[in-house]
């Protein structure tokens, strides 16, 4: 076989300067996304080694001696394993490779160096996806991706080197014709119902609720305007002041901090049987899509009436969570990137629990004496529960009480200092104190965190950060109530959100600009792109993927029915770029023809040549077969018409004009051999 | 039953040979001119091509695992990449046209040019079309709708017809990912004459015995200029008149100033004690140097009727028809 054997030869060639820089690039503008994401101390020098080779002159000059690439592999391995401790996850994987391909490439002088380039950067540009797959991640990919087209383009050029701009026209246009292939199996390519064997370790949390309150957590979260969830409504969105989104129930309390009491996980209710909708109430059904997050908590709104689930797998819905004694709602597995779940809500205060609530939500530790004493008057004063509570929020609004960001450092008898000193404080600082006074005035109660408010956007609502908040919950009448302290403070918060509450508080530049109306409609438009680049690109899942196939009338197919879209879609793909009349290339139906009359004495030896007019051409074709010359010259002349008069320049008198040029040559018939005394024949031939 | 698969069996080795020629036309049965049309095109992944499949795979596999959309997204597009210069590839190659393959002789030893001319009809521009037969290979680009000439060297060590053998078109335009080819089998032979005997040796004369070829003179006398004829040697043409714009003319000169009679280059005046393809060596020798210094001569190999007698004159088509019955002489010891 001598074509492999030539192949083989070739790849031991060495490598041009044109393909040696794109290469350079190549891998430069790969690693360039993971910079954001990996440790500087190791990838940069890594970068800086390729940067250094690139400079023209080195090229040749400096040779790296091949002694010392082990050292380096060795040098960097040790460095990754300084780093984190460890060799064989994800991460370190990830930078590993990526210094690779950096010790590869200086060392790189020949085409098979280059192909092993080529396909190493194709990995390590899906690994940033590990990290982020935001519009940001895929705009970055584009150009190294097609940088990975033409360097594998200007590998195969070797030495017959082309201008660069017209490689990057033939690689641009094979990118354009690969995107319909790609969309095509994007859609129809079956995907996993659920996460692969041995799902990714490392989850992405960002800032959140977490799992414990002590005055501060809260108001921190406020500072960011990050995206925490967003939400889309199967009906009405709810008004605001029922927007009370449930996170984590802090029953327990240790004096200064709540936290979520490890026994209330223990058992999990059917939300159906705990609660009694009433005649006022009103469900609603959403979707939340959530930010990543390493936290077992789902949000739901007020009351949840039914389990979270998430797609469908066989007609079924596939729960993703439960829910636990104190309504919480957990989720069954963690979620590395962002998920979402459909789940409904009972819109209002409160809810009748299954069991009587445990004599856990009565302890208060043995501090804040003040608090107690106040409590216990209160409670000899009011002996009805109801009453009671009401008070305390009475009292809330009517003592000079001030809802602030910067309350004063508390020390250990926070709530007492809190209550009857400073009297500044955030929603952590009245539902706290709220739910000790209760509790020491002998009514279970407990901290319930979460996000209050949301902001619609279009069709779906927006729940950032900075509505994280605290309120408290009393079971009054065997049932548990809704309070919000804060409320009583300042009504605005809960009515126009955070920012109406604060006035002037909020000083942070970002801040203050994301709240001009151009800036923050700017961000609004481009959270609605981000949000369906969410919901369209990254969580196409099976159930999207079902729904696609039901919007086009296809009710589940079966792995042979999309294997033959997929073939079908190919094949149609195939034939339109392939076929050379085809709908992209409408060519003037005068030419079509006069390149068949071409065609016709090329088959005879006699081509036309480009520096030829067509008078000139008709002229010496006439010479090799002069029996033709007049039906020719009739050809001929139709073909100046329909090119170049003005008469013919609708598209229907050109297309007669086509017409006429076919029927004559049709007519020309089979022609005989030409004229030969006319043709050059070469000397040799002549000689013998 | 018996007749019948006697007569099957011619039936099912002339198909087989039939699809033999198809598949691989392995032998010379093509015609120029000639156009590539889809069924004479097979395309393979290269190894490089199978490599970006392999880490596509893995790519998907990781997609997967990891439930990255934006994997799964960069790992399709680059399946359509491969989709796509599979089409491009293909494209490359088709409706090319041979139009034309001349060799022009050579002496044992040196290599034997083929010109390939390739022409483009209009469709697309080509790159990186190989041509390539067993033994030689070249690269061409060829524009939209123009023409091309690729030239294989083909190493010679024999006299005799060197036949050019099968073609193979082939490209892994654009990516390298693919590899289209295609087979075309024409009949293009090239002579290829014997090697020259170098230092020619002394040239035997007719009879008298008074010649050697030391005695003529390199040096030859110009005579006089005449107008340029088809037939004239480049050598000897006028250029200094041709570069001021004139006429063209060629030189004539004259014969050396020797009372030379015929040189002999005959089988028969060369040494048995040598080797028959030694002694066509040297007559090739003696043949190329008489040419040079315009010694009329005779001519004459066994089995050829002819006998050639040069005049003072540049013949191109005698030295070639010499040279080429040296290339075809068929050495027989009974004509010795």
């Amino acid at each position: 076989m001598p074509k492999l054997k030539g192949f083989g030869q070739q790849k031991a060639q060495p490598l041009t300067q044109q393909t040696f820089t794109v290469l350079g690039l190549t891998v430069l503008l790969t690693q360039l996304p993971l910079l954001f994401h990996l440790p500087l101390q190791l990838t940069l020098p890594g970068m800086l080694l390729t940067l250094i080779r690139l400079i023209p002159g080195l090229h040749s000059r400096i040779r790296f001696l091949p002694a010392l690439m082990t050292p380096l592999v060795l040098l960097s391995a040790v460095a990754i394993v300084l780093y984190y401790g460890n060799f064989f996850s994800r991460d370190p994987c990830v930078v590993f490779l990526f210094l690779l391909i950096n010790f590869k490439f200086i060392e790189t002088r020949r085409i098979n160096d280059a192909s092993l380039i080529i396909v190493l950067c194709a990995f390590l540009l899906l690994t940033q996806f590990f990290y982020w797959q935001t519009i940001f991640a895929a705009m970055l990919a584009i150009p190294s991706m097609f940088t990975i087209g033409l360097s594998l383009f200007s590998l195969q050029r070797g030495t017959s080197s082309m201008p660069l701009r017209d490689m990057t026209n033939v690689t641009a246009k094979l990118f354009l014709q690969a995107i319909p292939i790609a969309a095509i199996l994007f859609i129809a390519v079956p995907r996993l119902p659920s996460a692969g064997f041995g799902s990714g370790g490392e989850g992405t949390a960002t800032t959140g609720l977490s799992s414990s309150m002590r005055p501060g957590s809260v108001s921190n979260l406020t500072k960011s305007n990050a995206v925490a969830f967003r939400v889309d409504f199967d009906g009405a969105p709810p008004p605001a002041t029922d927007r009370y989104w449930r996170g984590p129930v802090l029953s327990g309390f240790d004096g200064v901090e709540w936290f979520i009491n490890p026994s209330a996980n223990r058992h999990y209710v059917m939300p159906d049987a705990a609660n009694t909708p009433t005649s006022s109430a009103r469900y609603t059904t959403y979707t939340v899509t959530a930010e990543p997050t390493s936290n077992p908590w789902l949000l739901a709104l007020d009351t949840p009436s039914s389990l979270p689930y998430s797609g469908q797998k066989a007609g079924r819905k596939v729960v993703i969570g439960h829910i636990n004694r104190e309504l919480q709602v957990n989720a069954t597995r963690r979620h590395n990137g962002a998920f979402r779940y459909q789940i409904s809500s009972l819109l209002m205060d409160r809810f009748s629990p299954a069991t009587p609530p445990e004599e856990t939500s009565l302890f208060t530790a043995n501090t804040n004496p003040a608090a107690r004493r106040y409590a216990s008057e209160l409670r000899q004063r009011y002996p009805d529960d109801e009453m009671l509570v009401n008070q305390i929020l009475r009292w809330f609004n009517r003592e000079p009480f001030f809802y602030t960001l910067q309350p004063q450092t508390l020390g250990e008898n926070g709530i007492d200092e809190f209550l009857f000193s400073t009297r500044r404080g955030f929603c952590e600082h009245y539902a706290g104190s709220f739910v000790f006074m209760l509790r020491a005035a002998g009514i279970p109660a407990r901290v319930v965190t979460g996000y209050q408010g949301g902001e619609m956007n279009g069709d779906y609502m927006i729940v950032r950060q900075s509505d994280a908040h605290a309120w408290a919950e009393a079971y009054i009448n065997g049932q548990w109530r809704r309070y919000d302290p804060t409320a009583a403070v300042a009504k605005e918060r809960i009515e126009s959100g955070f920012d109406a509450a604060l006035g002037n508080e909020m000083t942070g530049l970002t801040y203050r600009l994301s709240q001009y109306p151009l800036i923050k409609s700017i961000a609004l438009g481009w959270d609605a792109v981000s949000y369906k680049w969410q919901s369209w690109i990254i969580d196409f899942d099976s159930r999207t993927q079902n729904s696609f196939w039901q919007s086009i009338g296809l009710q589940k197919p079966k792995g042979w029915h999309v294997a033959l879209i997929l073939a079908a879609v190919s094949v149609l793909w195939a034939l339109i770029i392939l076929l050379p009349g085809s709908i992209l290339r409408q060519a003037d139906p005068c030419v079509k023809q006069w390149l068949r009359l071409q065609g016709k004495f090329s088959r005879h030896g006699v081509y036309p040549s480009s520096h030829e007019t067509p008078t000139a051409y008709i002229a010496r074709v006439s010479q090799h077969w002069p029996q033709h010359t007049g039906q020719l010259r009739e050809i001929l002349s139709l073909y100046q018409h329909g090119r170049f008069s003005a008469a013919a320049q609708d598209r229907r008198t050109r297309g007669l004009i086509a017409k006429k040029m076919r029927s004559k040559i049709l007519r020309l018939g089979r022609l005989g051999a030409p004229d030969k005394r006319t043709t050059d024949v070469d000397a040799i031939k002549y000689a013998s | 039953m018996a007749t019948s698969t006697t007569s099957a069996e011619p039936i099912v080795q002339q198909s087989r040979k039939r699809l033999r020629q198809r598949l691989f036309r392995s032998a010379a049965a093509d015609t120029l001119p000639i156009t590539i049309r889809h069924e004479r095109i097979y395309i393979l992944p290269t190894g490089r091509g199978l490599a970006f499949l392999g880490v596509v795979s893995i790519m998907l596999l990781a997609s997967m695992n990891y439930r990255l959309n934006l994997g799964y997204a960069l790992s399709f597009i680059l399946v359509g990449l491969f989709a796509s210069s599979l089409l491009s590839t293909y494209l490359n190659l088709v409706k090319l046209t041979f139009t034309t393959i001349k060799a022009k002789d050579t002496f044992a030893g040196d290599p034997l040019v083929f010109q390939v001319a390739l022409s483009e009809q209009g469709h697309r521009g080509r790159h990186s079309v190989e041509i390539s037969t067993a033994e030689g290979r070249d690269r061409i680009d060829i524009q939209k709708g123009g023409a091309a000439v690729a030239s294989l060297a083909l190493p010679t060590t024999e006299r005799g017809v060197h036949n050019l053998g099968r073609i193979t078109l082939s490209s892994d335009f654009p990516l390298g990912l693919w590899r289209g080819w295609g087979y075309v089998h024409a009949e293009a032979a090239g002579y290829v004459y014997p090697q020259p005997e170098r230092p020619v040796a002394p040239f035997v004369t007719d009879g008298d015995g008074n010649l050697v070829s030391q005695n003529v003179a390199d040096e030859q006398e110009f005579k006089e200029l005449r107008p340029y004829q088809l037939s004239d040697s480049p050598a000897s043409i006028a250029w200094k008149t041709v570069a001021r714009g004139g006429e063209w003319y060629t030189r004539e000169f004259e014969p050396p100033a020797t009372d030379s009679r015929d040189v002999q280059i005959k089988w028969s005046a060369t040494d048995r004690a040598l080797s028959p393809e030694q002694r066509l060596s040297r007559m090739c020798g003696w043949l190329l140097d008489a040419e040079r210094k315009l010694i009329p001569y005779d001519f004459h190999l066994p089995g050829y009727d002819n006998l050639w007698r040069s005049t003072k004159q540049r013949a191109p088509v005698r030295k070639q028809n010499c040279l080429r019955q040296l290339a075809l002489f068929d050495i027989d010891p009974n004509k010795s």
